[in-house]
């Protein structure tokens, strides 16, 4: 019985590896890309070979979205409408403006520091 | 011997073996040749950095699941297109000179023969339930050990060890005596 198994598992193998010969110049150029391809995979950054730039624009699509929504006169406004609410869009403004992130970049430690000090009345 | 070249190596190894092994399960030549550039592609993201010992049987992992996938995207494609009429009889007997060139590597009887065999072992691996096939395939074909092909499927190496036990004699005697 394991005779007749491994003669036939031989001639499988042997019809199989055949039909492998046997692959046309067409397919065997498009496989070649393919490796190509696939090898030139190993030399993109982690960050591009991941996916992460795609999920990253995603999320900060996602993100925009919810602002939207949630900003004063936004779909959201009617039901959201609070204090909070009025801080975050505020936030996103801020940081969707790119001279006032470089408004941020000058003195990151000041506005820390100004955030954490308690100001006397008026100031501020 | 770069990472790059090993894998390189590696894939033009396995890389027509794959094909045809697509082509025997989805019948056809773009929709297999997509796979198989899928699972190179998706081995040299996921781990092409890892040691290339391990490639074999992840690759084998990634093409079925890429096979696994295609065939059931296909069954869903398939019954949506049941609510669409379907072209005559006519439009599909008509005459397609890509399909009647003949075979560039083809000629000889023996090639004729050749092609036979090999579509009646596909017919017959086809037949087998999934989890058959793909154990038969990675153990005889590719030539996987027990504990490869069990990374491969996914599964104990004690189901691998079943499934293809079950595997060869449902295909033995659906190739007939002659294959023996």
């Amino acid at each position: 019985m394991t005779d007749n198994n491994d003669r036939f598992e031989s001639r499988v193998r042997a019809v199989f590896d055949e039909g492998v010969g046997r692959i046309d110049g067409y397919t065997r150029s498009r496989l070649t890309q393919a490796r190509f391809a696939a090898v030139a995979e190993l030399g993109k950054p982690a960050l591009w070979r991941g996916g992460w730039i795609p999920a990253g624009a995603v999320a900060a699509v996602a993100v925009l979205a919810v602002a939207l929504w949630l900003q004063p006169g936004g779909v959201g406004e009617a039901t959201l409408a609070t204090p909070r609410v009025t801080v975050l869009a505020d936030d996103f403004e801020l940081l969707v403006v790119g001279e006032d992130l470089d408004l941020l970049n000058e003195d990151l430690e000041f506005y820390a520091w100004v955030a954490e000090a308690e100001l006397p009345n008026g100031v501020g | 011997m770069s990472q790059a070249q090993a894998l390189e190596r590696f894939l033009a190894t396995v890389e027509r073996r794959a094909f045809r092994i697509a082509r025997g399960a989805v019948r056809d030549g773009d929709d297999a040749l997509d796979i198989v550039q899928d699972a190179m592609i998706s081995l040299a993201r996921s781990y092409g950095r890892r040691p290339a010992t391990e490639w074999k049987p992840l690759f084998y992992r990634i093409l079925n699941n890429g096979i696994r996938d295609f065939m059931r995207r296909r069954k869903v494609r398939m019954r949506v297109m049941t609510w669409w009429p379907s072209r005559s009889a006519a439009e599909e007997d008509a005459y397609d000179p890509v399909a009647a060139a003949p075979d560039p590597a083809g000629g000889p009887l023996q090639q004729l023969e050749g092609e036979q065999a090999l579509a009646s072992l596909e017919a017959g691996l086809a037949a087998l339930p999934g989890r058959q096939r793909e154990a038969f395939i990675l153990r005889a074909l590719e030539g996987l050990d027990v504990a490869e092909t069990a990374v491969a499927m996914g599964c104990s190496e004690g189901s691998v060890k079943t499934h293809y036990f079950r595997a060869v004699h449902t295909l033995r005697d659906r190739l007939g005596e002659h294959w023996t």
